[in-house]
């Protein structure tokens, strides 16, 4: 009730952080170890490497 | 044939381990079950052989004497593996197999099995060429175990070399390749008894050893000459005996494991401080074992490291002038050495501390460490092929689950310690391979912490982590040995390896059939004399070593040839460096002549 009270009469808004579980912080986790080694292979190899050096990244 | 010598050979070096090392299991604490006891004892056994081999080799080494020692410790060892035999059943329970996991490691051995039996190629830039395997093949010719003149690496301490040195002997030039097998499971079985001790089953020890057999930094110290697997095993049985320390004859093993390590690499100086120092807060804060009783016991150990690590030390000390050869710089005003000049020895130790400087030593960078040695392992030396995703993905969940046993914080602290150290003084992956085998093990324990604490989505992204890191590293082993594999199923391409990775080959083939060669003057520093069937002599080594006080005088070194034995001169062009010996030049004969090779025969 003081939450509605505060922000006049809407439902308070979510803090998305503080809402996520135990779990799904372990499945982000996850899914940035595996993000990191899939966007970093790519990155590595010789036709990424060649875009990026025609772009002026290297 | 030379295929089975090589193998017959590392049968009989397995059968002498187990001869030597089933004896060590009367000093294991009794809460040890067969599996440890078993990994204790071939652990142990190499260490012990190699020890044994190189204290009676300093004196004696030719092929009587290690066939006796061998054989001798062999028919020791046929009881106990009759006995292993019989309780296998037992044993095998305690293992039980799990497919996957089974799987990988068996695969990952047979392709070492087949691609060690490769001919050893390659140039100075191998470490096996320029040293691991030179030693032994001169002690052998030689007849006795001494650091050469012209190499300062092979006064290394070198349980792991004495064993290539007998394996050579046995079973010829193929045979040490093979013994990569051997001390890659010398190293899981280490590992796998740390993971039952940790609280894994079976299935968990199998997975933590897949796991770990495909990390490159290990299957990198395992082949080609390296002995840092089974540093890394001796270290880890030392972990094992050490934290569940009691009674003064556990003391004395993880003293002798120490020893061990101490007698494989310099690091094991280093490892047996951090370990002791791990064992003793264990021993007072978790045991509440007094102050008294803690210094005794250390005691015990230290007197048991001595033991066996000793006679390398004392022997660099006493010939060398340094018991640590080369010194590194802090012991350089303390020892004096005259084999290597200072600026020789300065130049040395700015090369291992640029090289070992990984991506930096700054406190940052040791913090992103675990991301590093993840994504870039490429950057550190011997790091390329990767660790896999495992301990950067679950490892800090398997430290969560177990922080509460005693074992499990004097382990990380103890690996913690280690990285450390290994930041601070080279960043070697290979120097790494127990750290690694630690964190494989938190791993699994945390991949099972995620599969508990998550939905099915967890486990199929867990699982998605541990199939990246198995197929990529399975990649990457066999990659790096396609090339050993096809020089063993392909005479054509091992014969036109040999002739594209042997440097001066024709010159080595002239010396090495030629009757009348009886010494060798290799003039050149770079040129690999492993591949020289001859004694030589080498007068300045590839870091600046002087094996004559007037190595530097090439005038007066060319007058002294005759009082030195010399019959034959190796002069090649290597790079941009020309030839030593002017043309035609006056007292010898070219007797052999390529682009960049001469040979001359001393008038």
């Amino acid at each position: 009730m003081n939450g509605i009270a505060k922000n006049y009469g809407r439902e308070p808004r979510k803090n998305v952080l503080l809402s996520l579980t135990w779990a799904r912080l372990i499945e982000l986790w996850l899914v940035g170890v595996l993000f990191f080694f899939g966007v970093l292979r790519l990155l590595g190899s010789r036709t990424a490497q060649e875009i990026l050096g025609k772009l002026g990244f290297r | 044939m030379p295929l089975l010598s090589a193998a017959v050979a590392n049968l009989l070096l397995f059968a002498a381990v187990i001869g030597l090392g089933n004896p060590l299991q009367k000093l294991v604490p009794e809460s040890f079950g067969p599996f440890d006891r078993f990994a204790c004892a071939v652990v142990g056994g190499m260490g012990l052989l190699g020890t044994l081999l190189y204290c009676i080799g300093v004196f004696w080494f030719s092929r009587a004497a290690i066939l006796s020692i061998v054989l001798a410790s062999a028919a020791l060892g046929v009881k106990p593996l009759f006995a292993a035999a019989r309780k296998f059943p037992e044993v095998s329970s305690r293992i039980k197999p799990s497919v996957v996991p089974a799987a990988v490691v068996i695969v990952v051995l047979l392709v070492t099995a087949v691609a060690g039996l490769a001919e050893p190629t390659g140039d100075l830039k191998q470490d096996a060429i320029a040293y691991h395997f030179l030693g032994p093949k001169v002690w052998l010719r030689d007849a006795a175990i001494h650091p050469l003149p012209d190499e300062c690496y092979t006064a290394f301490p070198a349980v792991v070399e004495t064993l290539f040195a007998a394996l050579f002997s046995m079973g010829g030039v193929r045979a040490p390749g093979l013994f990569a097998v051997i001390a890659l499971c010398s190293v899981l079985l280490a590992a796998a008894a740390l993971a039952l001790r940790v609280g894994l089953d079976a299935r968990g020890a199998w997975w933590a050893a897949a796991l770990l057999i495909v990390m490159h930094p290990l299957y990198r110290g395992a082949y080609g000459g390296f002995n840092d697997a089974v540093y890394s095993a001796f270290v880890l049985a030392g972990v094992r005996v050490g934290l569940d320390a009691k009674a003064a004859t556990h003391y004395a093993l993880f003293g002798l494991f120490c020893g061990f390590a101490m007698g494989t690499k310099y690091f094991g100086l280093i490892a047996f401080v951090l370990l002791a120092l791990c064992v003793a807060g264990v021993a007072k804060f978790a045991a509440r074992v007094g102050m008294v009783v803690i210094f005794r016991n250390l005691a015990i150990a230290c007197a048991a490291a001595a033991l066996v690590a000793g006679p390398w030390y004392l022997r660099n000390w006493l010939s060398l002038g340094s018991p640590v050869y080369p010194p590194p710089p802090f012991l350089m005003p303390y020892f004096q050495v005259t084999a290597i000049p200072p600026q020789a020895l300065q130049r040395w130790a700015a090369r291992i501390w640029f090289e070992g400087s990984g991506m930096g030593r700054s406190p940052l960078d040791f913090l992103l460490l675990p991301v590093r040695l993840t994504y870039r392992s490429a950057n550190f030396l011997n790091g390329a092929g990767g660790i896999g995703l495992t301990p950067l993905a679950f490892a800090p969940f398997g430290l969560l689950s177990l922080r509460r046993e005693w074992f499990v914080r004097a382990l990380v602290a103890f690996a913690l310690l280690q990285t450390v150290a290994w930041f601070v003084v080279e960043q070697d992956a290979r120097f790494l391979i127990h750290v690694l085998a630690i964190a494989a093990i938190l791993a699994v324990a945390g991949w099972r912490y995620v599969v508990g604490a998550t939905s099915k989505l967890g486990s199929f992204l867990a699982a998605a982590v541990v199939a990246c890191s198995i197929s990529y590293g399975l990649f990457m082993v066999v990659a790096a040995r396609s090339d050993d594999l096809r020089a063993v199923v392909s005479k054509s391409f091992a014969e036109n390896r040999r002739r594209e990775e042997i440097p001066f080959l024709e010159a080595f083939s002239y010396l090495n059939s030629e009757p009348a060669v009886s010494r060798v003057l290799v003039l050149q520093p770079r040129v690999p004399t492993f591949y020289l069937d001859k004694p030589y002599l080498k007068p300045i080594g590839r870091w600046g070593e002087r094996a004559l006080p007037d190595a530097d005088d090439q005038a007066s070194l060319l007058a002294e040839l005759h009082r030195l034995g010399v019959s034959h001169v190796l002069d090649v062009r290597l790079g941009d460096e020309p030839f030593r010996l002017e043309d035609s030049p006056r007292g010898f004969e070219l007797v052999f002549r390529r682009l960049d090779q001469r040979v001359y025969r001393v008038k």
